[in-house]
């Protein structure tokens, strides 16, 4: 039903918002994009995340740290929608700011 | 007893298998965390015998207490993180339940439930990842 679609695309913006938010910020965000159970996020200043609100959102099953890329587990069914949330939160801030989208890396 | 109810019985007693004591041969200042954590777990549901679900809320709190316990043993010892993490011990346990816990509290909160029923517990997909 259409009504429970926008109902879930909306929980999906409010989650991926929260999620930037403890990331540090949309101006924190250097990429961002997803694989089959994963965001996968590389920001520009690592200590502006807020670790322990990552951590306790319901949402996230796990992190993993690779490199400089964090990984937060949030499970397949959940994987694409936030991610495409995340870039939709991401691109309103983008008129404000010349930085292209981050976008980029692909699934190993 | 129906189907459903031994189903819960058995998700109940598995939780209460993985939420089990530290060995006694790990120090006991190092696992004091994941213990107080892990007897939390099981004294709730030695209080709640008869209760077929667990709040959403409940399911949180025992995923941030293991959270917390496991990231301080995680932090404070690498070395004895690394050498009790091996699989089947009682850290390998408490990843477990971390993880099963996690899944279950996400499915309730992406279908906005404010309980869930014991026997609802996906425990063959959701004991094994995010460990």
């Amino acid at each position: 039903m259409t009504t429970t679609r926008q109902s879930t695309e909306d929980k999906h913006l409010q989650v991926a918002d929260e999620l930037i938010q403890a990331l540090g910020g949309r101006s924190n965000i250097a990429m961002l994009t997803c694989c089959v159970t994963r965001l996968r996020v590389r920001v520009a200043d690592p200590n502006r995340i807020d670790h322990r609100a990552v951590r306790d959102h319901p949402a996230v099953l796990g992190r993993l740290v690779h490199g400089e890329v964090l990984h937060l587990i949030v499970g397949p069914s959940a994987a694409a929608p936030l991610s495409t949330a995340c870039h939709v939160t991401l691109t309103r801030t983008a008129v404000a700011s010349p930085a292209p989208l981050p976008t980029g890396e692909t699934a190993p | 007893m129906t189907s459903d109810t031994l189903v819960a019985a058995s998700n109940r007693a598995l939780l209460a298998q993985l939420a089990r004591e530290p060995d006694r041969h790990a120090p006991t200042a190092w696992t004091a965390p994941a213990a107080a954590a892990a007897t939390r777990i099981r004294a709730h549901l030695l209080d709640h015998t008869r209760d077929g679900e667990v709040s959403f809320e409940t399911l949180l709190a025992w995923r941030q207490g293991l959270d917390n316990a496991l990231d301080q043993l995680a932090s404070r010892d690498p070395a004895l993180w690394t050498r009790w993490r091996q699989p089947g011990t009682w850290l390998d346990c408490h990843l477990r339940l971390r993880s099963l816990i996690a899944h279950v509290a996400a499915k309730a909160f992406w279908e906005e439930l404010s309980s869930l029923s014991y026997d609802s517990f996906e425990t063959e997909r959701f004991l094994w990842g995010a460990r």
